[in-house]
């Protein structure tokens, strides 16, 4: 709660703020503050007993301590390398940091929620920053396509999500997860419109985390944004997306997992398969990228198929976010000096900046699941626990799946190590600042050490 | 008087349900503003009907005072870009039209077999009689008073979105 309101009082402050005449600089300390006092202060709510506020509209327990630490630890890390992206916005600099701000703010919401109201602003909150944000870099055509497209399909995904919730509360009375888990165990014979909102629900939410068949809109929405906006939707969004999906889907629906463990245990098939195979063909590491988030979101949602070990989501999340903030940390960079994000800007990177390369190569590995990264044992922990609850048609595809993933994440590994950079390529110099070299040290040190002892972050809750 | 209840409540109905339909099918983006204001006020009728005062006021205030305005404004300043009527035209009839017919036997079929009567809670209720309004306001101030709070944050962000967008441009 108190998260919470620390910052939303920042968003605020920064607001005011912009009225004044006050440095870049200035305005990075105060956001990166607020988010380490929130920090703070949600960690102080760890492993004490859970709390709720305002007539039990939030409640925190340490599942929701953990993940609202991953979204601030992920958005901190992340906002080391805003650098280049705040720099290039003139106009309007602390409201983009506001904006910010208001999205953990829904994040939060959305986490720690105890009733689907609260649920449903968080999800707005997040969602309408998430809108302009995308939209930010205004000269850019492709960025305003991004930006529209993800409201318009977004709006309606929302509507599709308020009509689920309005149905569960129909049947249940309940806008409270405990009355609608109440009604779900009662035994009583559920009423059809519960069916039909848990349906909706699951839609909408599928939606707005980019599970196929409902995932259209991820490839251009990912594309087209800021490479930063881009890595903040798929790492910092993504954690907080499932963290409220799981959280709905475990408390409230559990008792009735034969109604539509079927159901999701198809979309996890779609997603992972749609996922892999398009993300075959693509020629930008920034759309790879896009489409290989739409596959992991698969294997996210195998956790809830199987509806049990939130710790497994939680490592995962933890592994898949900073493997992808240091390919987009990488991706960044080179994107600004060769001027775009296709393969081919990377060939040679490994002769030209050992650095970056290495990095690149070590997030490549995490994501396709290579042993001895963190995404190895991300992936291990969930088959494990997919194959245990008897879905071994899930884990032969995803086994499957994972394998063409490493076909198209060797390519950019190969591009880097085995071809040779163009002469002029020889000569871009990578403006990586000192922020820059620590996150991805941190990242490559991170990925390697969850790698081979998952524990300091596995059976955390 | 009873008659004269269901005379009314069957004209609001379908006065929602044609305006509806005459806005999915016609072409002209003006007319389907106009029907979508009819459509507006046969459900904001509806709310009234099922003693819901205060959402059917908030619908006409709202949705009519605030949102149709601003389309029929928008449709008339952007309506002759160089010199060409916007005509909206239907495309992907077929499979729009399977789409929607299944969610509607779906949703048809559901609502039928709901038997309002036996729903636990609304068994238990309360029937609310009179003005809802002091109830929605209280409930908002006690029982939801976060959500009521936190939605603050939401307009700001909507409120800041939309300066950012129709602020200038980066140079």
């Amino acid at each position: 709660m108190i998260t919470l309101v620390i910052l939303a009082l920042v968003g605020l402050f920064l607001m005011i703020a912009g009225l004044f005449d006050i440095s870049r600089k200035a305005v990075f300390g105060v956001a990166m503050t607020g988010m380490v006092a929130a920090l703070a202060g949600n960690l102080y709510m760890w492993d004490k007993v859970p709390m709720a506020y305002f007539n039990r509209m939030i409640l925190i327990d340490n599942y929701d301590v953990a993940f609202i630490t991953a979204v601030l630890g992920v958005s901190m890390f992340l906002f080391l390398l805003s650098e280049n992206y705040f720099g290039k916005i003139q106009n309007y600099l602390t409201e983009h940091y506001a904006l910010y701000m208001f999205s953990l703010v829904g994040m939060i919401a959305m986490i720690s929620f105890n009733n689907l109201v609260m649920l449903f602003i968080g999800i707005e909150i997040l969602s309408v920053s998430l809108y302009i944000l995308a939209g930010s870099e205004k000269n850019n055509l492709s960025s305003n396509e991004a930006s529209l497209k993800y409201f318009l399909m977004g709006a309606f995904a929302t509507g599709i999500l308020l009509m689920g919730i309005t149905l569960i509360y129909g049947a249940s009375g309940s806008f409270y997860l405990s009355g609608i888990e109440q009604y779900f165990t009662s035994g009583n014979e559920l009423s059809p419109i519960a069916y039909i909102g848990m349906f909706l629900v699951l839609v909408g939410m599928s939606f707005k985390v980019s599970v196929a068949p409902f995932h259209f809109w991820t490839p251009d929405v990912y594309d087209g944004s800021p490479t930063f906006v881009t890595a903040f939707m798929s790492t910092v969004v993504k954690i907080a997306g499932f963290a409220a999906f799981f959280k709905l889907f475990y408390i409230c629906f559990s008792s009735v997992i034969h109604y539509w463990v079927e159901v999701v245990s198809v979309l996890v098939i779609l997603t992972v398969t749609i996922g892999a195979m398009t993300a075959i063909t693509q020629k930008s590491v920034k759309r790879l990228l896009a489409y290989s988030s739409v596959s992991h979101a698969g294997y996210m949602l195998m956790v809830v198929l199987v509806g049990a070990d939130a710790d497994n989501l939680m490592f995962y999340v933890v592994a898949y976010s900073i493997s992808s903030i240091v390919a987009f940390s990488v991706l960044m960079l080179v994107q600004e000096a060769a001027g775009n994000a296709e393969i081919t800007s990377f060939e040679g990177l490994a002769k030209v900046n050992p650095l970056l390369g290495f990095a690149m190569t070590v997030s490549m590995l995490s994501l396709a699941g290579i042993p001895l990264t963190a995404g190895f044992m991300a992936k291990v922990y969930i088959l494990t626990s997919v194959f245990n609850a008897g879905h071994g048609i899930v884990v032969l595809v995803a086994i499957l799946t994972a394998m063409v993933g490493i076909y198209y994440y060797f390519k950019v590994i190969i591009a880097i190590y085995f071809k040779t950079a163009t002469e002029e390529r020889k000569l871009f110099t990578y403006n990586s600042s000192s922020l820059f070299k620590i996150v991805l040290f941190i990242g490559i040190i991170a990925i390697i050490v969850l790698g081979i002892c998952p524990d300091i972050i596995h059976n955390l809750i | 008087m009873y008659l004269l209840q269901e005379i009314i409540f069957v004209f609001f109905t379908l006065l929602t349900l044609v305006s509806a339909v005459y806005m999915a099918i016609t072409t002209n983006v003006i007319y389907a503003a106009f029907s979508l204001l009819l459509t507006f006020i046969g459900v904001a009728a509806l709310y009234i009907f099922a003693s819901a005062e205060f959402i059917g006021l908030t619908q006409i205030m709202i949705y009519i005072g605030g949102i149709l305005i601003l389309i029929v404004f928008g449709v008339m300043l952007t309506n002759k870009v160089g010199n060409q009527p916007i005509r909206a035209k239907s495309i992907n009839t077929v499979s729009g039209l399977l789409l929607s017919s299944a969610l509607f036997t779906l949703l048809m079929n559901s609502i039928m077999e709901i038997n309002f009567s036996k729903l636990p809670w609304i068994k238990n209720g309360l029937m609310v009689s009179g003005n809802t309004t002091p109830i929605i306001g209280v409930n908002l101030m006690t029982q939801y008073l976060l959500p009521f709070e936190i939605i603050a944050v939401l307009l700001l962000v909507a409120l800041l979105g939309a300066s950012l967008i129709a602020g200038r441009k980066d140079n």
